[in-house]
């Protein structure tokens, strides 16, 4: 029987800072290129990676406080920070990937009868580290 | 959020309207005009990762005289105003608290109250709520 892990115990950490108070949804994507090399002879394209890419894409809900996510995540659009995203959780054996991310974009909506919400994209940059956490 | 709390937050937040007798929980009497904070009509945990922030509704009634009384209309009339002294929209939404940090009165539907087998004209105001999970 699969094992299913609830979402509320995820931890994201951006720039070294736990911002996963302000955070509701994580999509982590990783991919790879896909480079054609076919030669004759074959019947259908033969296919080998490339380089690797990924994004993700956080959002959730706004803070006035000094460590919400305006003043944590806005300033750091255009650059290159640190990541750590543990999907289980902290904790001894739990996974983590780490890695560096571009700040890519950091949105606002403020919805008249709703909360104010915020919205960031990352861009991974490099290599994602995946292990588990250590005790 | 402590509920104990929030609903003590509102509570007293209504006493600032100004004839108002307030009860910050559900009462077996009241005497009107009358404000009760209700008990939450949802309660919603776990808006962020982390126990960062839990959302709760919440209704608070205003009740005055009795449904036969036409005068009844006027007075809840002015309790439901969008500004001004006794709305309450106006009063719970600029006061500040320490229980949750944001809350809003989102709509207001009428109906008969029977509080103590005694009906009530009222005004059913329902409160959103956001603050801190822990």
């Amino acid at each position: 029987m699969a094992t299913t892990t609830l979402s509320k115990d995820a931890v994201f950490l951006l720039n070294a800072v736990d911002i996963s108070d302000f955070v509701d949804t994580v999509t982590h994507t990783e991919s790879a290129d896909s480079l054609d090399v076919t030669t004759y002879g074959n019947d259908g394209h033969r296919k080998r990676g490339g380089l690797t890419a990924g994004t993700i894409a956080i959002g959730g809900v706004y803070d006035t406080t000094a460590s919400g996510p305006h003043t944590v995540i806005k300033p750091l659009k255009g650059t290159v920070v640190p990541f750590d995203w543990r999907p289980e959780g902290t904790g001894a054996g739990l996974p983590a990937s780490t890695g560096n991310v571009l700040v890519q974009n950091y949105v606002e909506s403020s919805p008249v009868a709703d909360i104010v919400r915020w919205t960031a994209a990352l861009e991974i940059d490099g290599d994602v580290t995946d292990g588990d956490q250590s005790a | 959020m402590n509920l104990a709390d929030v609903m003590d937050d509102l509570a007293g937040a209504l006493e600032d309207i100004e004839g108002l007798r307030v009860y910050p929980a559900p009462a077996d009497k009241v005497a009107v005009p009358a404000a009760v904070v209700g008990w939450p009509e949802l309660y919603e945990f776990d808006s962020t990762y982390g126990r960062g922030v839990d959302h709760l509704q919440l209704p608070v009634f205003i009740l005055t005289g009795r449904v036969a009384e036409r005068a009844a209309r006027d007075i809840l009339g002015a309790y439901c105003d969008g500004s001004g002294g006794k709305s309450v929209k106006d009063v719970l939404e600029a006061a500040s608290y320490t229980a949750m940090a944001s809350v809003r009165v989102a709509s207001v539907v009428f109906d008969a109250i029977a509080v103590n087998s005694i009906e009530y004209l009222a005004a059913a105001f329902t409160v959103d709520i956001y603050g801190s999970g822990s």
